[in-house]
């Protein structure tokens, strides 16, 4: 990354690695579906930087969700390492938050907004966790609907609210599993621009799985290119285009069409 | 806002409509009841009106403190008892998997045998006491909770337990406050089966060496040649049954009321 084209001043252009995954592997255990066991990562190594925006792209299949499994702490890699500021993951970490796919398994139907993002801060006095309920809200433009169930909501306003409870917890790292895969088109789109809007006021470093080539360089620093399972890095993408990046003209440049077709190359030749 | 106002009305409507018919249908049940009473075509049947008259006698007089309230305590006390077992036992057997291969054998044995079966046994290992009775009812209402509770944590979504985990929420946590709220919808099944379950046990289990309750109170009378009496008891079983039902649904309206909505059920 050109360091002319930097917006905002985080560690990115300093390229510290805070978070390291080095010669990670996974293998699923043999089933009843198959005998040998599935390989669904070998051998992948990369890092991002304070700050960094990472995206992860690859064909479907490719091992992409297991990868963030094992960096969420929710899974245990078959070898290799997970470092986050160094120290190695082994559980859940409390610098770290997660917003899943499917917001209908992620939030909980029988707790109201309010209920749902305060989630997980039981240990903070009342006073502090309702100050970041309504902060966290307020960032996803969602205040107003603090009492409604998850299920009275639209599919973009939900994931608003698993953004929101990402937000309460007040990480340093964010893993997004292709966040906006289950909402329209225009929802998407809003929302892609609503994550880098909140990434530059929060200065996450953000890893972020999709499948969509065009939204992951819309949003990336990088993209990394996923092989097929078992899966490992390609090859390394710097997206060079200025931010705050817009919808219609980032999309529109010249270059955005040069990295588009050098990552659909890239993943039409995977495997 | 005219259009909701004017769906809720019809709501309402419809809600009236459907409870006339069952007011309706009711009494012309009872209705049939005192007709084939009194013709007296049927041997000991006695009509309506009487059973009703011994059933005000029954709940206003000294048989409200000697064998009403005994017998709704006793069910109360056993269906608590033995739910809270079954949500507790339930919640571990269906989070924690690796348990089930050691008590499913036990559990599956222990639910097949027919109660009725075991109270004699009972009354002479710990004696014809309320107590007794209590731990049947108790040990009638345990099994359809705990299987439902089990089936229920064991199939919440795993996506939930992802959540709550990547929130930083602790095991124990994760069992109280997703596990527990996300079987919910099950737990009710169990609990209204349940209740039946007690109900039925507490009568058959206050028909054996018993000197108090409503079971014991019908047994008596039938063999009193009572039938007043014994209607009259019936009809207190019956009352008592849909008192508790009515409890029951409440309790079970405000509990789930996210399920109902998140299912458009509570919509109309």
């Amino acid at each position: 990354m050109a360091e002319g084209d930097l917006s905002r001043d985080t560690g990115a252009a300093s390229g510290r690695s805070v978070l390291e995954v080095d010669r990670l592997a996974k293998v699923y255990a043999a089933s009843r579906s198959s005998a040998t066991g599935t390989e669904a990562i070998a051998d992948l190594t990369f890092s991002a930087a304070l700050g960094e925006f990472v995206v992860l792209v690859g064909p479907s299949g490719c091992g992409k969700t297991t990868l963030l499994r094992c960096l969420a702490g929710l899974d245990r890699p078959s070898s290799g390492a997970i470092r986050l500021d160094g120290r190695a993951v082994q559980d859940v970490q409390h610098s770290l938050a997660v917003v899943f796919q499917e917001y209908t398994r992620s939030l909980f139907p029988w707790l109201s907004v309010r209920r749902n993002v305060e989630f997980g801060l039981h240990a903070l006095p009342r006073r502090e966790r309702a100050a970041r309920v309504a902060d966290s809200l307020g960032y996803v433009g969602l205040t107003e609907f603090a009492d409604h169930y998850p299920w009275q909501l639209s599919g973009g306003m939900q994931q608003r609210v698993a953004i929101a409870r990402a937000i309460a917890s007040r990480p340093s790292y964010l893993l997004m599993d292709e966040p906006f895969a289950s909402v329209d088109a225009q929802t998407r789109a809003q929302l892609e621009s609503m994550v880098l809007d909140l990434w530059r006021e929060f200065g996450w470093t953000v890893l972020l799985v999709t499948h969509d080539i065009d939204e992951a360089i819309f949003m990336a620093d990088r993209v990394l290119v996923l092989s097929r399972r078992p899966s490992r890095v390609l090859r390394t993408v710097t997206v060079d285009l200025d931010r705050p990046r817009d919808q219609v003209e980032t999309r529109a440049l010249p270059e955005f069409q040069q990295y588009r077709k050098e990552i659909f190359g890239l993943i039409g030749t995977a495997g | 806002m005219s259009r909701v106002q004017g769906r809720s009305r019809r709501v309402r409507q419809a809600r009236g409509a459907r409870r006339a018919v069952g007011v309706l249908t009711s009494l012309a049940v009872l209705g049939m009841w005192e007709a084939v009473g009194r013709s007296g075509s049927v041997m000991f049947l006695e009509p309506f009106s009487v059973a009703a008259r011994g059933a005000w006698d029954l709940v206003s007089g000294p048989g409200l403190r000697q064998d009403v309230l005994p017998s709704a305590t006793r069910t109360v006390i056993g269906f608590f008892v033995g739910s809270s077992l079954g949500v507790a036992a339930g919640l571990l057997l269906g989070h924690f998997r690796a348990l089930d291969p050691w008590v499913r054998p036990v559990l599956e044995f222990l639910r097949a045998v027919p109660l009725p079966a075991v109270l004699p046994v009972a009354v002479l290992a710990f004696g014809p006491n309320s107590g007794t009775r209590v731990g049947l009812i108790a040990l009638g209402a345990v099994w359809p909770v705990l299987l439902n509770t089990m089936d229920g944590a064991r199939t919440v979504d795993a996506g939930f337990v992802d959540a709550a985990r990547a929130a930083h929420v602790g095991r124990w946590r994760v069992v109280s406050r997703v596990i527990w709220p996300a079987c919910l919808p099950q737990v009710f099944a169990g609990l209204r089966i349940a209740l039946g379950i007690s109900l039925i046990m507490m009568v058959i289990s206050e028909m054996v060496a018993s000197t108090s309750g409503l079971g014991f109170f019908v047994l008596q009378a039938q063999r009193a040649y009572a039938f007043q009496d014994m209607y009259a008891g019936i009809l207190v079983l019956g009352l008592l049954g849909g008192l508790f039902t009515l409890l029951f649904t409440v309790v079970e309206y405000h509990m789930l009321a996210w399920y109902e909505g998140q299912k458009g059920i509570g919509r109309g």
